[in-house]
């Protein structure tokens, strides 16, 4: 322990240490433990790029090691590998000892490996006792065993703590639950390590604490666990071992005691990461967005919006908390015009833009950075300089009597490429071939340019890395010292804290409270997001 | 009683549903695994002709439907290799493949035209023809319009109550799922379109060999885009569009009947009726309209109503899936 604080109890040390001593081969779910798996050497290369550089990893049994990293680091490059999705160029891959070759999810399967993927591999259309028997040999032959196999996923349900109702159809299950239909699934085909993608990213607090109980039960089974996150808390709180990877290349590998926050956040970036930008104090008094009893239907034709009312002033950041798909796209897409309101007022900087199409409302100084940054933000075969004059193509000096200014097209994006500092090989560049990062800068510069008297800003940092991320909030921030009113809508609570002068919660269409936030701490709105109205009242 | 004109109507109207029912079912088991097979319209033309000619030739009509399956495979074989191994458009590949089937057919069938062949036999089911009314309807008929009957079950069983079912279900509404569960999504998909075309081809020669025995040009024009619209109407679901057909067949069964009642009006407006009937039918079920029914019906109706009148196509239809 080396005098550090422990993050694990040592209670739980001991017991785990008693389960190394005991030599039982096999797993609660009467499977036999992978004591030792180890990747060695792996190197995966895509056009262009060297995903996989010579790493290194392994996991033992009764672990959980950590793979920490930034998005393109190669943590998932690796895990593919592993689970067989994708054949590394080099390197080799060992269970308990034995090369093993894995060349499909089938190989990884039999040779007790499971994954929950960040996005979870279930079919909506079927049950989770069909979900679990999908590609499964039958005791029936052809014919599919479901009575048995429910049987057996109630049975993994009480020995892993992990509820679910065997015959429910998966689209009929929130989030938290259908993760734990993935891990049943894994465990129901004897997993005896497994592979978490992100695991927490969808979740809300209180689930992520149930999940760690699960996992931290299982490791203490034997269960080998690979967790992959960019959260340096989680990985704190629940692993015992720590990689991290940065361009394809391990950069460090220890026990989580002998690390601090700050020495992995330096590893995962290269670099220190700037302090957390401080907002100054302005006035936010003229109310430039307000919303009256919205109603919006979602996809499914349900209502996704019930009767939501906010108002956003002029200099405030308005954080929206919720966990994914509680509202959050109905209420960014009513407001920007794009979603039918079905009851209900928008009003921007003073008139009723209900119902107006988004041609109107961009014209009342609304700007939208749309979640699907790709699908709505953006016209990936378009070039950077074409998607940057989008919203103001029918105006001069871009375009006269219909026929477009290719030299003021060509200025002005110039001029927002540098001023954005966006990394792209030409202007006449398509957007698809740009990273993440890049087509948010593009984004954000296409909708700052206008000088905006509001911004709907919707996950505005959803797969960036540190660096963009960084990046955003500070554009955010400069714009809110602008006097702005920015209406940020995230899953991510840490960003929602971070930014916002006051909070919101929303859950299930409706806005379960505000807080400011001085006072916000996650807890409170951690039960707001599942929906657990405070006692407090409002 | 055995052949008063209810009953013979009613015996016609199955019959002349079945290359429906039996297309339809190849196409869902398509459309299911997520490839759009759209050539059935020209499938069914080439296989008509084909199967006629072969059984003429061979003075066999069981070798003919064998050609026929045949050649509604080989079409289907080119919509998916060309949609998952060359990524083209599934929707423009078939398209062309209709067209094609329509000239190729006429071309290649020119010699076969107007002259008489063999005929699938006409074959009573013993016992079960005697059960008063429903015996007369259903069962004295011929193995084609047997084969259809099974058929339906056969392909609803399969989907829904095996483990293959599962797997194509997979293929076509979450390809990553089930290939993280290795399913080989692409082989689904080419077993099932394959699958799927053989029994368009086999609804194509019913036609030549059964319903409108002989070959002529554009014997089934249209009778494949039907199909196309039965599978929607029907929900992806073999039983459900089994009724579609049926519903098809019975509105052809009125025009008919309307055209000799008012002689003085047009035959084409007679004609035209199945197809405007369709047309609304599928209006009705794409629209809001279902939702409102559902609301008006009795509280313990609901469920059952929503999920009969609900569609969703398979999630992943006609989408490409790229395995690393």
């Amino acid at each position: 322990m080396r005098g550090q604080r422990p993050r694990i109890t040592a209670q739980e040390i001991e017991i785990q240490n008693q389960y190394m001593a005991d030599n039982t081969e096999f797993l609660p779910s009467g499977k036999p433990k992978i004591s030792t798996m180890e990747m060695r050497g792996i190197v995966k290369r895509f056009p262009g790029v060297l995903a996989n550089d010579h790493v290194d990893f392994d996991v033992h049994s009764g672990e959980m090691h950590a793979l920490l990293g930034e998005n393109g680091a190669g943590k998932s490059t690796l895990m593919r590998v592993l689970y067989g999705l994708y054949q590394a160029e080099e390197g080799e891959i060992l269970i308990d000892g034995h090369p093993v070759q894995i060349e499909s999810p089938h190989d990884a399967i039999e040779a007790g490996i499971g994954m929950i993927h960040q996005h979870f591999m279930l079919v909506p259309t079927l049950t989770v006792a069909e979900n679990v028997a999908l590609g499964l040999p039958s005791s029936r032959g052809a014919l599919t065993d479901l009575d048995r196999v429910s049987a057996r996923v109630l049975e993994l349900a009480d020995l892993y703590g992990l509820q679910v109702d065997p015959d429910a159809y998966v689209w009929q299950l929130a989030v938290g639950q259908q993760q734990r239909v993935e891990i049943i699934k894994a465990l129901y085909r004897g997993a005896a390590l497994l592979i978490l993608d992100e695991p927490t990213a969808v979740l809300t607090p209180q689930e992520v604490s149930e999940l760690f109980v699960t996992l931290r039960q299982m490791m203490v089974d034997g269960h080998a666990l690979i967790f992959i996150s960019h959260k340096l808390q989680e990985v704190m709180d629940i692993c015992s071992r720590v990689t991290v990877l940065r361009d394809g290349r391990v950069v460090g590998q220890q026990p989580i005691d002998q690390v601090t926050k700050g020495a992995l956040a330096r590893m995962m970036v290269g670099r220190e990461l700037q302090a957390q930008p401080e907002k100054e104090e302005i006035e936010q008094d003229e109310t430039r967005l307000s919303l009256r009893d919205v109603w919006a239907d979602n996809d499914l034709g349900t209502p996704g919006l019930q009767g939501v009312s906010l108002d956003l002033r002029a200099g405030e950041i308005l954080g929206v908390a919720g966990v994914s798909g509680n509202g959050q796209r109905e209420l960014a897409q009513a407001i920007n015009g794009l979603r039918t309101i079905t009851k209900g007022t928008v009003k921007a900087g003073g008139k009723d833009i209900t119902g107006a199409s988004p041609a109107v409302i961009i014209q009342q100084g609304v700007s939208y950075v749309p979640e699907e940054r790709m699908e709505d933000g953006m016209i990936k075969e378009f070039t950077v300089a074409e998607n940057l004059i989008l919203r103001e193509v029918n105006k001069q000096p871009f375009s006269r009597g219909g026929f477009l200014n290719f030299r003021a097209i060509s200025r002005q994006s110039d001029e927002l490429i540098k001023e954005f500092n966006v990394k792209t090989p030409s202007k006449d560049t398509p957007v698809k071939n740009l990273s993440g990062g890049n087509i948010q800068k593009l984004l954000l510069a296409r909708e700052l340019s206008r000088k905006p008297e509001v911004i709907i800003a919707a996950q505005p940092t959803r797969g960036l890395d540190i660096g963009a991320t960084e990046y955003v909030h500070q554009v955010l921030i400069d714009q809110r010292a602008e006097g702005t009113a920015i209406l940020l809508i995230s899953e991510d609570l840490d960003e929602i804290l971070a930014l916002s002068d006051r909070i919101i919660v929303i859950y299930e269409g409706e806005i379960m409270g505000e807080v400011s936030a001085e006072k916000a701490d996650p807890e409170q709105l951690g039960l707001l997001m599942a929906g657990v109205r405070s006692q407090a009242g409002e | 009683m055995d052949s008063s004109p209810l009953v013979l109507t009613l015996a016609s109207i199955i019959l002349a549903s079945t290359p429906l029912i039996i297309a339809v079912c190849g196409e869902i088991l398509t459309e299911r695994s997520g490839i759009v097979n759209l050539s059935l319209d020209g499938t069914m033309l080439m296989s008509a002709m084909t199967g006629f000619v072969v059984a003429f030739e061979t003075d066999n009509v069981w070798l003919g439907f064998l050609g026929a399956m045949g050649v509604g495979a080989f079409f289907a074989f080119i919509v998916a290799f060309g949609s998952i191994r060359l990524r083209q458009s599934q929707f423009a590949i078939g398209f062309v493949l209709t067209l094609l089937g329509d000239d190729l057919s006429a071309f290649l069938g020119q010699n076969y035209t107007r002259i008489p062949g063999p005929v699938v036999q006409h074959y009573a089911i013993p016992i079960l023809k005697d059960i008063p009314i429903i015996g007369p309807i259903f069962f004295n008929q011929n193995v084609i319009v047997y084969f259809a009957y099974i058929l339906v079950f056969v392909t609803w069983f399969w989907l829904f109550r095996t483990q293959p079912g599962l797997r194509l279900r997979s293929a076509g509404d979450r390809p990553e799922a089930g290939f993280a569960r290795g399913v080989g999504i692409n082989f689904q998909r080419y077993l099932y379109t394959i699958i799927g075309g053989g029994l368009v081809g086999v609804a194509g020669a019913s036609y030549s060999l059964n319903i409108k025995i002989g070959w002529a040009e554009g014997l089934t024009r249209g009778f494949g885009w039907i199909a196309l619209a039965i599978v929607i109407f029907g929900g992806w679901s073999p039983i459900r569009g089994m009724f579609g057909a049926l519903l098809f067949g019975a509105t052809k069964a009125l025009a008919t009947y309307l055209q000799r009642t008012f002689p003085e009006v047009s035959v084409v407006a007679f004609n035209a009726i199945p197809w405007v009937l369709m047309i609304l039918v599928l209006l009705l079920v794409g629209s809001d309209f279902t939702e409102r029914v559902i609301t008006v019906a009795p509280k313990s109706l609901r469920r059952p109503l929503q999920r009969f009148l609900k569609i969703s196509p398979p999630q992943a239809l006609g989408s490409t899936f790229v395995e690393d």
